[in-house]
């Protein structure tokens, strides 16, 4: 399968801090990726970088197979900014015309009728919009460049939960439609799982987890058990993410790699949100594809 | 792009425009007038008599013939004394091409990043060369009008 976005040691410095440093991952084409980790994890730092708004200060990140930067690739990327940024004093009109005149092969009437289909019109200000109206906008701009790949940084951070809901459903409408792979940056995680299948959790300035979201929710259990001080290894478990526990009863989230037949432990399905705030709360864990995991991050309960 | 940068500035613009109409306004009867009461006062030939005026004859005649220099003075006097304040436009005319610079040069990237609109700009399919080759030719071509 071929990979949308691909970085091989990608870092970014700004003066003396590190936003990103030495990140490796790949999204393979045609996934709804979701990119999730603190504030200041390196998150939109990521993103500009991959759209050419930032160069790297060491290592190389690829779009579509190609350096980040050139128009004719920009032109298969729609990008969403954090806050998406659009021009106040123009009218949706206008900024459909932006659209048509900046990129080739623009899809004026399918952006047209998408706005019209969320009744949105054409004739008002941007400034006089509300932030989910504006989140549309911004979408539609991005979705009717009919590009290859959409990169949105926090689009759902200004909706309501119903708006948040709409703008999610036309992303999955458009996805659908044109098999587009998007990375989508947010805080809510509980909205990402819904519609995301591949996972990229930054943390720190770094790649902390990575992977389809099946493969990892199924590698995952939450184990309930007896509390002892000396735990011994749990036949099956390849590395404890977080564990928490009372006086008697311990709960651990854990990375499988068999099955468990422990009888004194019940094994319990994760939720990504779970796992997400797992490994978020545990920075030194990580779990990244491949079959080398480095022993060094992982955590003995 | 070229649509683009229109379309941002084209308010701006048409201030512009009139402003530079008032000011037109303003300056083109004033001129004419001046150009009139000139004539009027007879300073063109006054002015070029003075001119061939020499110095020894100046110092020689003094008393006896009317001095083309000492009237063509006085009527010059006159002359600035009625138009003389006027000429403090002149002096906002010098500043014109700082207040270009200031109001539109400097914010043709600077507003963008404020607002964070080069996050989309920037995004699409024209190079950012592009870009600011049309938003600066704009403001350059403006100010040469």
């Amino acid at each position: 399968m071929s990979v949308a976005l691909e970085a091989s040691g990608l870092g970014k410095r700004y003066r003396r801090t590190w936003a990103l440093r030495d990140c490796n991952l790949s999204v393979p084409r045609g996934r709804i990726a979701a990119l999730v980790g603190p504030n200041g994890a390196g998150k939109t730092t990521l993103l500009h970088l991959a759209v050419g708004l930032l160069a790297p200060t060491s290592g190389t990140i690829r779009v579509l197979d190609q350096a980040p930067g050139d128009p004719a690739l920009l032109a298969r990327i729609g990008f969403v900014a954090q806050d998406t940024p659009l021009y106040r004093n123009f009218t949706v009109a206008d900024l459909l015309t932006l659209g048509d005149r900046l990129n080739r092969g623009f899809d004026r009437p399918m952006a047209r009728a998408r706005l019209e289909r969320l009744a949105i019109p054409l004739d008002r200000r941007v400034g006089a919009l509300s932030g989910g109206q504006r989140a549309q906008i911004a979408l539609t701009l991005a979705v009717a460049k009919r590009p290859d790949l959409l990169l949105l940084d926090e689009p759902l951070a200004s909706l309501d939960p119903l708006a948040r809901r709409e703008f999610l459903q036309a992303l999955m409408g458009a996805v659908a439609d044109q098999g587009v792979t998007v990375v989508l940056s947010s805080h809510l995680l509980a909205d990402l799982e819904r519609v995301c299948d591949y996972l990229i959790v930054l943390s720190a300035a770094h790649v902390q987890v990575l992977g389809a979201v099946d493969e990892l929710l199924e590698a995952h259990k939450v184990l309930v058990g007896p509390h002892r001080d000396d735990q011994p290894p749990i036949a099956g478990v390849a590395q404890v993410v977080r564990a928490s526990h009372t006086d008697r009863q311990a709960t651990l989230l854990v990375r499988t790699d068999g099955p468990n037949h422990d009888p004194a432990w019940k094994a319990l399905d994760v939720t990504l949100e779970d796992l997400v705030l797992a490994y978020l709360a545990e920075p030194a864990a990580g779990t990244l594809p491949g079959p080398a995991h480095d022993d060094s991050l992982e955590v003995q309960a | 792009m070229i649509w683009l940068v229109w379309r941002q500035h084209r308010q701006q613009a048409l201030f512009a425009l009139l402003g530079l109409a008032a000011l037109a306004a303003f300056l083109v009867p004033t001129g004419i007038q001046m150009h009139d009461a000139f004539e009027r006062a007879g300073l063109p030939g006054c002015l070029r008599a003075a001119a061939s005026v020499e110095y020894v004859q100046v110092v020689n005649g003094a008393d006896q013939a009317p001095d083309p220099v000492s009237t063509c003075q006085d009527l010059a006097a006159q002359f600035a004394g009625r138009f003389g304040s006027r000429g403090a436009i002149g002096i906002l005319l010098w500043f014109l091409p700082l207040f270009v610079g200031l109001f539109w040069g400097a914010p043709l990237i600077a507003r963008e990043l404020e607002h964070g609109t080069h996050r989309l700009v920037w995004t699409q399919g024209v190079s950012r060369r592009r870009w600011a080759l049309a938003s600066s030719a704009w403001s350059a071509g403006a100010w040469c009008c």
